[in-house]
């Protein structure tokens, strides 16, 4: 395919590929929306606003034809003629999308090689853990009015946001064919990256950390229900979420140190505790929140903390003490 | 921790009279109840309440051993009590205890009080169980707004089970086993004159004269495992050497020189451990399988260990001193990668 020929095809099938473009792009915010956890939004899940980009008649020729790329059929080599790029903030984030578009049964998805050659070529322009793929239509279709061919392809870049910052960098200071950059721009360069992905690593340890704490105080809350609702027959209208939250709260740092599977088998153990618990129930309504069932386990695990943490008046806690047969006013 | 205290349910309760010896040291008969008290809400969550207090404390109810198990015995009273199944002849078998107990109190120093029995259920597993206290009474103040709006405080002389501990004392049998031997019982008492070394012969009546009870044989060995259990923790903490130190001369302290006659794990952790390092502890000796209750401190096969402490460096380098003078003579200076910086008071004597 000589140059003519390449640049009538191109413009012929320039709306196939936008179309395409759009579609990969607007099926990933819709798996989006859905894959993100409640009280998320993709609008501040994504860096950047996400726009499909068709590459442009001159560059595509250059790329084609004068970049000394030896394509067997150059049409047919060059995969990134439409490009979607989505910047988020951690490593993990790239990992949601990446499943998005394993998981779409609509295209079938690879590992871009064209980018894996570029990195190769210029190590100083890719050497982050960026990820690109291509994705490839599998069935003629038509969307927005526009028909899409089998074969049509669209390139997906997938970074974070101190990735993103590197790229723009190298790509318009340091990637220029023609001239040649002195050995200390390269090291200065090489010791960013080097700072970026350390610090990547870093934001990701923190969103770890405070997510495992909240995420476990959420799933004791939860476990906590569950049994209640098990083995104590609850009715629903006594239930004061508000309470459970607050006590959870008052008590995070004892339960971030327990195991809180043990707590189910250990009331099941000490089965008096549901009939204690449906007996108080009746006077005092804290007895139908289900997290009494974590403070009677805390009294066996953890009573001097708890004692010191315990949020409410002490008769309450005494109370539930005398139950599992402990003192509560023990003097030294 | 065992939960061997918990889910009390008292099903049968009485209250017997007993008084001191008169001036001729001769018994006083014991004013003996014809009626069962009927407790409910409120009133026996408190009872609950004040027996679980003192005996499911794990600083001072001990375990001990039965050793009066006689035709006269108060062990045999138990079995009686637990054998009947309907509780027709509970008020009838109940008086055995203050007579009994009567008969104990030899000197007019002990004081009178109300004998409580209760017949009951304890335990997760519920195991029949009876319950003797000895109850001294008290005096205290009531007060009320009467009808004009006044403030009123009244007077009362005969207050029981406040919880002020000091005032009862408490012996609990509970049959854990299916049979009738001693090894089929746990029993546990309550009574502060136990835990201080002074004392200890005030309280002899009680647990040995009355409830024919004796401190278990396995007290020396418990001892021992206390010391070397607490210790081995001392060492595994995430503190520094010159903290240990001072941990370790906190457990020779606590069993060498503290006055009292007992062990507890949670004495130990209150007073010598800071908070955050507690639980741990408890949870940690829980898991050697020490008793969370207390034992009676016997430092016979501790003898040597608390002669001579020892500090082993990772370099084999050991140094003793004698540990009642342990903290005057070595003190820990700092600690770096290359090694430690030790002040030993004194000047070489001798070398080998």
């Amino acid at each position: 395919m000589n140059q003519e020929e390449f640049i009538k095809k191109y413009k012929e099938e320039s709306p196939a590929y936008e179309a395409w473009g759009r579609y990969v792009c607007d099926s990933i915010l819709m798996d989006l929306k859905r894959e993100l956890p409640e009280g998320h939004s993709v609008d501040t899940f994504l860096k950047l606003p996400v726009k499909p980009r068709l590459k442009e008649l001159v560059s595509i020729i250059n790329k084609a034809f004068n970049r000394g790329k030896k394509y067997a059929c150059p049409y047919a080599g060059i995969t990134d003629k439409v490009g979607v790029r989505f910047v988020v903030l951690l490593i993990e984030d790239i990992k949601t999308i990446e499943k998005i578009i394993k998981n779409n049964e609509h295209w079938a998805y690879s590992e871009d090689r064209d980018f894996e050659k570029e990195r190769l070529e210029h190590p100083m322009l890719f050497d982050y853990q960026s990820k690109h793929y291509i994705v490839t239509n599998t069935t003629d279709f038509s969307y927005q009015g526009v028909c899409i061919k089998k074969d049509v392809n669209c390139e997906i870049q997938i970074r974070t946001l101190l990735q993103h910052a590197y790229s723009e960098l190298t790509h318009d200071t340091v990637y220029k064919p023609n001239i040649s950059v002195e050995p200390e721009v390269h090291r200065i360069i090489a010791r960013s990256m080097a700072l970026i992905e350390t610090t990547d690593d870093f934001f990701s340890t923190v969103t770890q950390k405070l997510a495992n704490k909240s995420g476990y105080l959420d799933r004791a809350n939860k476990l906590v229900s569950e049994i209640y609702l098990k083995l104590c027959d609850n009715e629903a209208d006594h239930f004061d979420k508000k309470t459970n939250l607050w006590i959870i709260d008052s008590l995070k740092e004892l339960i971030m140190d327990i195991n809180i599977d043990k707590i189910e088998p250990f009331i099941k153990e000490n089965i008096f505790l549901v009939t204690k618990i449906k007996e108080r129930r009746i006077t005092n309504i804290l007895y139908y929140q289900p997290v009494i069932l974590l403070v009677y386990y805390l009294i066996k695990e953890k009573h001097i903390q708890l004692k010191k943490d315990w949020p409410l008046t002490d008769d309450i806690l005494k109370q539930m003490f005398t139950d599992l047969g402990k003192s509560f006013n023990s003097e030294i | 921790m065992s939960l061997l205290f918990a889910n009390f349910k008292a099903s049968k309760i009485i209250l017997h009279q007993i008084y001191e010896r008169d001036s001729n040291k001769q018994v006083v008969v014991p004013t003996l109840s014809k009626d069962v008290i009927t407790l409910k809400g409120q009133a026996l969550e408190t009872l609950n309440g004040r027996i679980v207090e003192a005996v499911g404390n794990a600083s001072h109810s001990i375990r001990m051993e039965i050793s009066d198990t006689g035709e006269q015995s108060c062990f045999n009273s138990v079995k009686r009590v637990l054998n009947d199944e309907k509780d027709s002849e509970f008020i009838n078998l109940s008086t055995d205890f203050p007579i009994k107990l009567t008969a104990a109190q030899m000197s007019r120093k002990i004081p009178g009080g109300m004998v409580v029995v209760i017949k009951g259920k304890i335990g997760s597993a519920s195991h029949p169980c009876v319950i003797i206290i000895k109850a001294e009474r008290q005096d205290g103040f009531t007060s009320g707004v009467n009808s004009k709006g006044i403030i009123t405080l009244d007077f009362l002389e005969n207050l029981l089970l406040t919880p002020y501990q000091k005032f009862y004392k408490i012996g609990i049998f509970i049959k854990t086993g299916t049979n009738e031997t001693t090894n089929d019982f746990e029993v546990y008492v309550y009574d502060h004159n136990m835990t201080l070394k002074d004392t200890n012969n005030a309280a002899l009546y009680f647990y040995n004269g009355f409830l024919g009870l004796t401190i278990p044989v396995t007290a020396k060995f418990l001892t021992k495992q206390y010391f070397e259990y607490t210790r081995d923790f001392i060492n595994s903490m995430p503190i520094d050497d010159g903290q240990k130190l001072d941990l370790q001369t906190g457990l020779y302290s606590y069993l060498k020189v503290d006055q009292t006659n007992i062990v507890s794990t949670k004495t130990f952790a209150e007073k010598y451990l800071e908070e955050k390092y507690r639980d741990k502890y408890l949870s940690y000796m829980t898991s050697m399988d020490f008793p969370d209750n207390a034992i009676t401190k016997d430092l016979e096969l501790l003898k040597n260990s608390l002669k001579q402490r020892k500090i082993t460096f990772s370099t084999d380098v050991k140094v003793t001193a004698p540990a009642d003078k342990f903290s005057e003579l070595i003190e820990v200076i700092g600690t770096n990668s290359e090694g430690t910086t030790l002040r030993i008071k004194g000047k070489i004597r001798d070398q080998s």
